[in-house]
């Protein structure tokens, strides 16, 4: 049996769903960062998926430029990481509420 | 030529930039500069004199404009230039400027030599020259008013040169705002101007003086708004109470400011404004009573104050007044001759009062000097001189003049103005009360027993910077007797004539006269002068009746004039206090109770409506995050259920 349109739109749905669940329960910012990078890959394969299905590369483009501002994204989220461990030497963003009203 | 009105403006103002940019000029080279500049103007001055003098008497005129300012709003059009005007009236007043500024400097390296903040005196002399040369080279009223207020400023600046002392803060304050007042009746003036002529070129708004409707009364009132401001340059009666304080200042600021050069710039401006006045007899008549009336009251003061230059400060309102007379009675050269011989013999009575004070340490009350003739030879010859000079002796500068401005009051009065017999009048008892005050300083500074044997034992000559220009001025005192002999000739008349005869059209009013002359008033005014100096002698020089007992036989009116009719009083009480309690009033129930309530509850209320909504910013990342993900599912959901 080969895989169909919907059988990648399901796992998409998955990993999507797996990734906002890390993002809201975890409190390690790395593992976080890990789960947005979940969501957005999940993007990315249903926009190929889409693509594919359609027969357009529009979709196809936007995964790029997803890639390339999610590499940014790391980039800036890890050397804020890595201040905050400097500073506090734990690593827990609950203890992060100094912005609290 | 036109290199050569530069020059007079802008030395000054280049000595004014050297030394107040010039951080680390040595005190020599300041002593260089500053005076310096002034000398090379004054060259200047010389030059385009001798220039006008070439020129044919009609032609004596030169307007360099350099900048029109044209604006065109709607059916209105206002038109103005900008120019450096040389006529005889302003070259007058530049050679006055330039060359008895240039002494008061050189004077002024001996008499501040040691002061702290040389550098800063001499900068803000040499703003001053500068400002007052724009005053007089203007050829529009809008760039008069610029050196006009720039005068205030640098009379407020050099007032409180000695910024550590309250009282000479003070009195820079005091003489600021009234000089403020004196700048609003003419700013008024200027808008009337606009409205009526679409100009403020001295041209442009005397070529049509003569086209404004209701029979002459707007251009009173203007000319009374303009002799608002001259009055209060000029200290005459009421805004006159800010020169004796401004006495704070150094002396050299009091001789060249005070007493030669910036108060007498009202009496320029009703010389320069005279078509204005020629259309506005009654606002003439205002002038010359406010000359005449402040001629006495100045005296009066003079007579019973004990500071030597408070003394020399009512002389200079009284003797102002004198020319506020002259102009008064539209003989307006004769204003502007005693204009010009003031500046000689009073820069010099300055002078030798500064000479006094640097011998007795800065002492000021005449009351601990005397004796002082034989410690202080030159200074007593020089004092003598500028005190022949300003009561008016024969082949004295002051005689000249002041003869020309009271004959000229008694030939306007006895042809037909009534109302200027009083005005005479009152300068003639003027002439015998300033013999009087005069030589009282003259005897009890230099005359008898020394009061203050420690002051007079250290007593000493001022040196060669402060002689020198004594010396000159000394020989101006006695030379400016010849500018004019009454009843002979008259150089400044002649010289005059073409800018106070050049036919504006419609020239209405009394008729602008030759210097008059007449034995009758002549021989009065000596025969009082010469009362006046025997009354001086006897009181202060014999002590037959000593002046404690002249005192006490007009007690009232000793008090009236010691206190100075208490109108510092009166305007403390009338002015003063009714503002500060207002304000008192406002700061109290205004700004606290309304404003800052306004302020404070705008800030209360905030705080109050927000204090719920704060409690939304948790500060955890993942409530953010959920928050983030309900609007996200909200949205999906509403395009994918109704949406499309």
């Amino acid at each position: 049996m080969t895989p169909g349109s919907e059988h990648f739109l399901i796992l998409s749905a998955i990993l999507f769903t797996v990734g906002a669940l890390g993002v809201l329960t975890r409190r390690d910012p790395l593992i976080m960062f890990m789960s947005i990078e979940l969501m957005l890959n999940a993007v990315n394969l249903t926009f190929v998926t889409f693509s594919h299905y359609l027969g357009s590369a529009d979709g196809q483009v936007f995964v790029f430029i997803i890639m390339t501002v999610a590499a940014a994204e790391v980039v800036v989220g890890l050397a804020l990481i890595v201040s905050i461990f400097q500073r506090t030497s734990r690593i827990d963003v609950d203890e992060l509420d100094e912005m609290r009203g | 030529m036109d290199r050569l009105m530069w020059g007079i403006l802008l030395l000054p103002l280049t000595g004014f930039l050297i030394n107040s940019l010039g951080m680390r000029l040595s005190n020599r080279a300041v002593s260089l500069v500053g005076p310096g500049s002034v000398l090379l103007a004054f060259l200047c001055a010389v030059g385009s004199f001798f220039w006008l003098q070439g020129q044919h008497s009609s032609a004596r005129h030169s307007d360099l404009v350099f900048w029109n300012w044209t604006l065109v709003a709607g059916q209105s059009r206002f038109h103005l230039d900008f120019g450096l005007l040389l006529d005889p009236l302003s070259s007058t007043m530049t050679l006055v400027i330039t060359g008895v500024g240039f002494l008061i400097l050189l004077y002024s390296v001996g008499y501040m030599h040691g002061e702290s903040g040389y550098r800063r005196f001499f900068a803000e002399m040499d703003l001053f020259i500068f400002t007052m040369l724009l005053l007089v080279l203007a050829d529009n009223y809008l760039w008069l008013l610029v050196g006009w207020a720039g005068v205030g400023l640098t009379s407020y600046l050099l007032i409180g040169y000695y910024f550590e002392r309250p009282s000479a803060v003070a009195a820079a304050r005091k003489a600021f705002v009234m000089n403020v007042i004196g700048d609003w009746g003419i700013m008024v003036a200027l808008f009337m101007m606009l409205i009526l002529f679409g100009t403020m070129n001295f041209s442009g708004v005397f070529n049509q003086v003569h086209t404004v409707p209701f029979d002459g009364r707007i251009i009173t009132v203007m000319g009374l708004l303009l002799l608002v401001g001259a009055v209060a340059k000029s200290a005459q009666i009421p805004l006159y109470t800010w020169l004796p304080d401004a006495m704070e200042g150094p002396t050299p600021v009091s001789a060249l400011i005070h007493a030669a050069t910036m108060v007498t710039a009202g009496v320029y401006l009703v010389a320069r404004s005279y078509p204005i006045y020629q259309h506005a007899p009654k606002a003439l008549h205002v002038v010359a009573l406010i000359g005449a009336v402040g001629t006495v009251y100045a005296a009066g003061m003079g007579l019973t104050s004990n500071d030597i230059k408070r003394i020399l400060a009512y002389s200079t309102m009284s003797q102002i007044a004198y020319m506020f007379v002259g102009v008064g009675v539209a003989v307006y050269s004769a204003g502007m001759l005693h204009l010009v011989e003031h500046a000689f013999f009073k820069a010099l009575l300055f002078m030798g009062a500064g000479a006094v004070m640097h011998a007795m340490q800065d002492e000021l009350d005449i009351r601990r000097m005397g004796g002082l003739k034989e410690k202080l030879p030159f200074t007593h010859l020089a004092f003598f001189v500028g005190v022949l000079s300003i009561i008016g002796t024969p082949l004295f500068s002051g005689f000249s003049s002041k003869e020309e401005v009271i004959g000229s009051a008694f030939e306007r009065a006895s042809h037909g103005d009534p109302i200027l017999w009083l005005v005479w009048g009152l300068a003639v008892v003027t002439a015998l009360l300033t013999a009087v005050y005069m030589f009282r300083v003259f005897f009890l500074v230099f005359y008898g027993a020394p009061r203050d044997q420690h002051l007079f034992d250290h007593a000493h000559e001022a040196g060669p910077y402060m002689r020198v220009p004594m010396m000159a001025l000394m020989a101006l005192s006695v030379l400016g007797f010849f500018l004019a002999i009454p009843g002979v000739y008259n150089e400044m008349e002649a010289w005059l004539s073409p800018v106070f005869h050049s036919g504006y059209p419609g020239m209405g009013g009394p008729a602008i006269e030759p210097q008059a002359f007449s034995w009758i008033s002549l021989v009065i005014t000596l025969l009082v002068t010469a009362i006046g100096v025997f009354m001086a002698w006897r009181i202060y020089y014999r002590r037959e009746p000593t002046p404690e007992r002249v005192g006490a036989a007009v007690p009232g009116l000793y008090r009236l004039l010691a206190n100075r009719y208490y109108m510092d009083e009166i305007y403390d009480a009338v002015i003063v206090r009714p503002i500060v309690f207002t304000f008192r009033l406002t700061s109290r129930y205004f700004e606290a109770d309304l404003v800052d309530a306004a302020v404070d509850g705008t800030g209360a209320l905030t705080r109050v409506l927000s204090g719920r909504l704060r409690r939304v910013q948790t500060g955890y990342v993942r409530n953010y995050a959920l928050s983030i993900m309900f609007g996200a599912v909200l949205l999906v959901g509403y395009f994918i259920v109704g949406g499309r």
